[in-house]
């Protein structure tokens, strides 16, 4: 089966585009020491806010660091964002929306109406909120982003379960006197597996999109730092003076979340068993 | 919250103010007065300058009102025709471009979008104002030099808000129009021949627009919610630019005050969503 998933996986080029850049953005994170060619909090206070030269690739900020070695280390913190808050908000979701569906009745009217009431709050809005209870650092940040995330995906769990419940490989198994739980876990939750890695892969876009938002607005990962949204926020201050500090950090959120929508995207068409046909 | 004030503070004080903010009181006793007193939209005075918040939300909500209902109009009349045009001509060069435009419309961070346009418009070529809702000499100017003045203040952060709006809703439309174009009474108006434009526009339009009007309702939450951050970067003067203001400077009952009218305006939205349900669809009869 994998097999398959696999062979019209590698027809999907833009999907398979977007694995190869995240591909590669993964492992820049992971060597970012090798590749950046300046620490990226190192000041050199003569040549700020200094455009794209050779020596520094894409400028220098209003510190005078080098733009391109904070960028390269922006990879780590919007790639580890996306996936913890992203982690959060699928292991909450899924396991309500498992509870939910499975044993439906008020237990699920109960879960239903929470989910309701989350969805009535701006999400943004909600996650600034809660930042400003707490302190903005890059764990809170993680943290909130994730358990905001979840109601959507409970509600597409939940809608999958109550249709697979009444397969009869489910019956079989409850018949065979399994307990709830096992049937839950190995019986239901592989065959809802799809939406929820779909999903999955979409939500990481949109957290490393709702991270830089946040650290843009100085709630997020805090400097000297270096996240993608923060060093836009120098950008803003310097809007006159260096277009160079708006432009590429922005890139980078562009092609990163980008290629996850496009990965997201593309794991639907080959996942979905109703594209089969077509 | 009372532990960050001054260690100093006497014990007569610190009573005076437990006893101000109701703190002395148990839990569930100042739940029930929270609860009590946002009901009549009473939300306490700000901590910053110690004005009533909801006058200070009330003086803030029209120029955010403004701001999302311009927005929503132009998602509407952008995105609509883009998303038919779309479905209509499947698979064709147009049909693909939007698709891409989609992609992107997802991807890009709206406000780097704000910095890149503030950056091309406002710096370099210098045709639009990049900040505020009036210029310096506002007062001065007649009638028509006022709203020529707002207008040029309105166009960046309308464009900047509706962008995400138009992605999605030019997708949702498309995906609608196409589900409508399968079923069998397209076929059959087509079988009894009537021409393909009447198909469309008067078949077909009619029944993919139900689905589409009812996000008119469900697309506040993402705009009050963008709101916060084009307003900050324009300095626009909304309520998303009051809450983040609120936030920096933990002025907690503005934002909770905030949070109540956000939610209040959401579930407004989808009540809206719902009634229009009913109203363009003739099967939907609420009892």
């Amino acid at each position: 089966m994998w097999k398959i998933f696999w062979r019209r996986f590698r027809r999907n080029k833009l999907a398979m585009l977007g694995a190869l850049i995240i591909f590669s953005l993964a492992v820049v994170a992971v060597i970012a020491p090798l590749i950046a060619p300046f620490n990226p909090n190192q000041q050199d206070i003569l040549h700020r806010l200094e455009p794209p030269s050779h020596k520094h690739l894409l400028g220098t900020d209003d510190l005078g660091r080098d733009l391109l070695s904070r960028i390269v280390y922006g990879t780590r913190v919007s790639l580890f964002v996306g996936f913890v808050a992203v982690g959060i908000a699928i292991m909450i979701g899924s396991l309500l929306g498992l509870i939910s569906g499975y044993f439906g009745g008020r237990l699920d009217s109960l879960i239903m109406r929470f989910v309701d009431i989350m969805l009535c709050f701006p999400t943004f809005f909600l996650i600034l909120m809660v930042i400003a209870f707490l302190e903005p650092n890059i764990w809170n940040v993680m943290v909130v982003i994730g358990i905001t995330g979840w109601p959507g995906l409970t509600r597409l769990v939940r809608g999958e379960c109550l249709s697979v419940r009444e397969r009869e490989f489910v019956q079989a198994a409850k018949a065979l006197g399994l307990s709830n739980r096992r049937v839950m876990f190995v019986h239901l939750l592989p065959n809802v597996m799809a939406p929820i890695l779909v999903s999955a892969t979409l939500g990481i876009g949109g957290a490393i999109l709702t991270e830089s938002a946040l650290s843009f607005l100085g709630l997020g990962v805090q400097p000297p730092t270096p996240s993608w949204g923060n060093i836009l926020t120098a950008g803003k201050d310097y809007i006159t003076l260096a277009w160079w500090l708006s432009l590429y950090p922005g890139l980078a959120i562009l092609i990163t979340v980008l290629a996850y929508n496009l990965l997201g995207e593309g794991l639907r068409d080959v996942l979905d068993p109703r594209m089969m046909a077509e | 919250m009372l532990t960050g004030l001054s260690p100093k503070i006497g014990a007569e004080a610190k009573a005076r103010l437990r006893s101000l903010y109701g703190l002395d009181k148990p839990i569930h006793v100042q739940y029930w007065l929270w609860l009590s007193r946002i009901a009549r939209f009473d939300f306490g005075e700000s901590f910053k300058d110690g004005r009533r918040v909801i006058i200070k939300i009330l003086e803030r909500l029209p120029a955010t009102l403004l701001l999302d209902i311009l927005s929503l109009l132009l998602i509407f009349f952008i995105a609509l025709p883009i998303g038919i045009m779309s479905a209509v001509r499947q698979d064709s060069f147009f049909d693909k471009g939007m698709t891409i435009f989609v992609f992107f419309g997802f991807s890009v961070p709206a406000f780097w979008l704000a910095l890149l346009l503030m950056i091309l418009f406002g710096v370099f070529l210098g045709w639009l104002p990049i900040s505020g809702m009036h210029s310096v000499n506002f007062p001065y100017f007649s009638i028509w030099g006022k709203m020529w003045d707002l207008i040029k203040h309105l166009i960046l952060p309308v464009l900047v808000t509706a962008f995400g709006g138009l992605a999605y809703l030019s997708r949702y439309s498309r995906a609608s129009m196409l589900e409508v174009l399968r079923q069998d009474y397209i076929r059959t108006a087509r079988a009894k021949g009537v021409p393909e434009k009447k198909v469309i526009y008067r078949h077909a339009l009619r029944n993919a627009l139900i689905p589409i009007v009812t996000l008119l309702g469900l697309s506040l939450p993402g705009l009050i919610g963008g709101g916060i951050i084009f307003e900050t970067i324009f300095a626009w003067p909304g309520m998303g630019r009051l809450s983040y203001q609120a936030v920096m400077a933990r002025d907690y009952p503005v934002i909770m005050g905030v949070g109540v009218i956000a939610a209040f305006l959401t579930l407004l939205g989808n009540l809206i969503a719902d009634i229009t349900y009913a109203f363009v669809d003739p099967r939907i009869r609420y009892r």
